[in-house]
């Protein structure tokens, strides 16, 4: 802009001594913009409407140091790109009224956000004043702000300031006296488009020159065009000859990505005024999670990590989780089934056999491994608080992208630990068809909680001190196999497209208690409504099948059943009873446990150690490996059939599972076999 | 350096805002800032915030779509 001849100086411009300077205030929401106007005006305001617009227009009065100022509030905006009736309005009043100063009020401790909009008061036709507010919150988030530097850097006066405490709006006002008096230099640097778009800038520039009308300038105006501002387009169709519009619209057509080089240019301008006046503290916490994510989220060491605590989650699991698991069989289960057989022993023998067999033995089993999933749950839920299960979800990305996988799939495939129903339903979140139709074919093979559950209750049966070890090899077998198939499938309906996935890492910080048995109860309470509604129900029905229709459990109709695919179920080793408690985790996965219950009726003996010394290693492991990779229960299968909308995915999907469990089954009972 | 920004994100992989911006020499805030933008340009879209659907699902919590504008994805 300009600066003043010494003369000027001895008579002010005539205009400011017949009214009042004419201040407008700038700056994005909740920067202290209105504490500013209010500690400005006082009583002295009059609030009404902009012309035409709903949106509220602020000004006031007052004078100071004798000198009379009219301030209007502009409404806060982000930037002045006409994408919202504020931002039209906010600039619509700088170039029509031109007000001798524009106080733009910034927010010290976000620079960053507050400069976007300076930089697009900048080049506007009224000088700037930065009113550099809340430096006191700055300073207590330990950001150093230097104004000195940021005048410097910006060539236009920064006063810094803490509206809230009345701190430095004396030196804001003789500022803005002396920038309207033109006492002060003004030489702002304006941030510059992206070289390569320089040459374009100008072209059009050359075009709508002469044809522009006021109060617009030529070269804001071709910027605006290359921005694909909507109003600015509007105006100068309207405004050019149709052939030197048909010229500068193929020019814009040919450049559609002049607005990512304008916006470019900003932020380029942004981050030097920020690298050159700001200092950021870089100690305690940030310190501390940057310190650890150079472990966690590594490539390598990350996954080495991840494995590490899982397995250590495991460990605490049956360590602590099985004896009390064990202490429940005892305590309540066997208890309560030789109490309803003492109640029930004048009652039909189907009622006590319903009763003990069906319903505790059943459901009641279920409900046993409830302390194993209460301590599960809090050691995922401990990982979740303190922050890591976002680091997990991270590294485990950044292997899907390795294998190749598509990488918006995580965070749906992510969800399927906790249930595969929302993991399915989370895939709407990837618009290609063909990525969501492979996450949703992958989803099933994230190990999900009840899976788990079923893992943990077993392992520890046939396996004793070893268990840890198995439920960890199971749970990276299913990953193993999700990365397999999802390595042959992507291959075949992908041909190995690129995509990013950006996201923040919270914090790591202490857990918190109260979030932590809050998270506890609400899991924990779900699983004990499933045991007490859909695995009773399929307990009742199981036991009704097993004892139909003479009573005796080998002659049953489910003993039928069972051993009409005893065939598959023997190169597994897995006997009729185990195939059927395979076949009952379709309607919920827990129910493989209640089929036990119900079709070994142990009595005396608890279902645990019955298993033990029923089944060979071989089996137990083939049973588990199967269990893990089987179809998916019910309710997922409705969910796959539902989001791919198609029968026909639906049954590939069950078909693909059904395979490949029975070949891993296979596979882990016939080398077992030869091992032992 | 919207340019770069999107330089970075077409060579696909996972990020965190923080190494995209120390690999643009800048802060956190600015590429927050500049997915935002970008996002506003149909360059990228913000993770999609949970819905009903979440709302009985006990991972909600811990999930990253539940916090919006924490998570972004190339547009293709």
């Amino acid at each position: 802009m300009s600066t003043c001849h010494p003369l000027q100086k001895v008579s002010p411009l005539p205009a400011l001594q017949e009214r009042p300077i004419l201040v407008a205030l700038a700056g994005q929401p909740n920067v202290g913009k209105s504490t500013l106007f209010n500690l400005l005006t006082g009583l002295h305001q009059h609030v009404g409407n902009w012309p035409g617009k709903t949106v509220e227009r602020k000004e006031g009065d007052f004078s100071f140091n004798g000198v009379s100022y009219r301030l209007v509030d502009l409404p806060g905006t982000y930037s002045l790109t006409a994408n919202s009736p504020e931002e039209l309005i906010a600039r619509e009043f700088i170039l029509r009224e031109r007000p001798d100063v524009v106080v733009a009020v910034v927010d010290a401790a976000t620079l960053e956000r507050s400069l976007y909009l300076v930089a697009e008061l900048l080049p506007l036709p009224a000088p700037v004043v930065v009113a550099l507010n809340m430096m006191d919150v700055a300073r207590q988030e330990g950001i150093q702000v230097e104004p000195e530097v940021l005048q410097a850097a910006l060539g236009v006066p920064v006063i810094p300031m803490s509206a809230t405490r009345g701190v430095g709006v004396q030196e804001l006002l003789e500022t803005v006296e002396r920038m309207a008096r033109g006492d002060l230099p003004y030489a702002p640097r304006l941030p510059q488009i992206r070289p390569d778009h320089r040459e374009v800038l100008e072209a059009i520039e050359e075009r709508i020159a002469g044809y522009v009308p006021g109060p617009y300038s030529g070269d804001w105006v071709a910027l605006k065009l290359l921005e694909g501002d909507p109003e600015m387009t509007r105006m100068a169709r309207e405004a050019l000859p149709p052939e030197r519009w048909e010229e500068v619209h193929a020019i814009l057509r040919a450049h559609d990505d002049a607005q990512v080089a304008v916006a470019s240019g900003r932020y380029e301008w942004i981050g030097r005024m920020v690298r050159a006046a700001v200092t950021r503290p870089r100690i305690g916490q940030i310190g501390l999670t940057e310190r650890l994510d150079r472990w966690a989220t590594h490539p390598f060491w990350g996954l080495v990590i991840l494995a590490g605590i899982l397995g250590a989650v495991f460990w605490l699991t049956y360590t602590v989780g099985a004896p009390l698991q064990g202490l429940l069989e005892t305590a309540l289960v066997r208890t309560l089934a030789e109490g309803a057989r003492d109640l029930l022993s004048g009652a039909p023998a189907w009622l006590s056999g319903l009763l003990a067999d069906g319903i505790i033995g059943g459901a009641g089993a279920v409900l046993t491994f409830l302390p194993i999933l209460v301590i599960f749950f809090a050691a995922m839920a401990f990982l979740e608080d303190v922050g890591y299960m976002a680091r997990a979800a991270y590294v485990m990305d950044g292997l899907m992208h390795l294998i190749g996988l598509h990488g918006k799939s995580f965070l749906p495939l992510f969800l399927g630990f906790g249930c595969n129903v929302p993991a399915i339903l989370g895939t709407r979140v990837i618009e290609s068809r063909r990525a969501r139709l492979l996450t949703i074919l992958l989803a099933p093979l994230v190990p999900c909680t009840a899976r788990m559950a079923v893992v943990v209750f077993l392992a520890p049966a046939f396996f004793g001190p070893a268990a840890p070890l198995v439920a960890w090899g199971l749970v990276l077998l299913s990953l193993a196999t999700l990365a397999l198939v999802g390595i042959a499938l992507n291959r075949a309906l992908f041909q190995g497209r690129r995509s990013a996935f950006i996201m923040e890492l919270p914090l790591y910080h202490l857990p918190n208690g109260r979030t932590i048995a809050l998270s506890v109860w609400e899991r924990s309470w779900a699983f004990v409504r499933k045991a007490g509604t859909v695995i009773l129900a399929v307990s009742v029905v199981i036991w009704a099948l097993s004892t139909l229709p003479g009573g005796d459990v080998e002659t049953s109709v489910l003993a039928q059943l069972g051993k009409s695919l005893e065939p598959v179920g023997r190169l597994m080793g897995l006997d009729w009873r185990l195939t059927v408690a395979l076949l009952s985790s379709f309607i919920a996965k827990e129910n493989s446990i209640a089929t036990m219950g119900v079709l070994y009726r142990t009595g005396e003996e608890g279902l645990a150690d019955f298993l033990a010394a029923t089944y060979s290693t071989a089996t137990a492991l083939a049973f588990l490996v199967v269990q893990v990779l089987f179809i998916p229960c019910m309710a997922t299968v409705a969910a796959i059939r539902q989001e791919t909308g198609a029968w026909r995915w639906t049954v590939f999907s069950i078909g693909l599972l059904l395979g490949l469990s029975l070949l891993a089954g296979t596979v882990t009972f016939q080398v077992a076999m030869l091992v032992k | 350096m919207l340019d770069r920004l999107l330089e970075l994100l077409r060579a696909g992989g996972t990020h965190r805002v923080s190494d995209l911006a120390r690999a643009l020499d800048t802060t956190p805030e600015l590429v927050e800032m500049m997915l935002e933008d970008l996002s506003r340009a149909g360059y990228v879209k913000p993770v999609a915030a949970c819905t009903e659907t979440c709302a009985s699902c006990p991972l909600a919590d811990s999930c990253i779509p539940a916090q919006p504008g924490k998570a972004w994805t190339l547009s293709l």
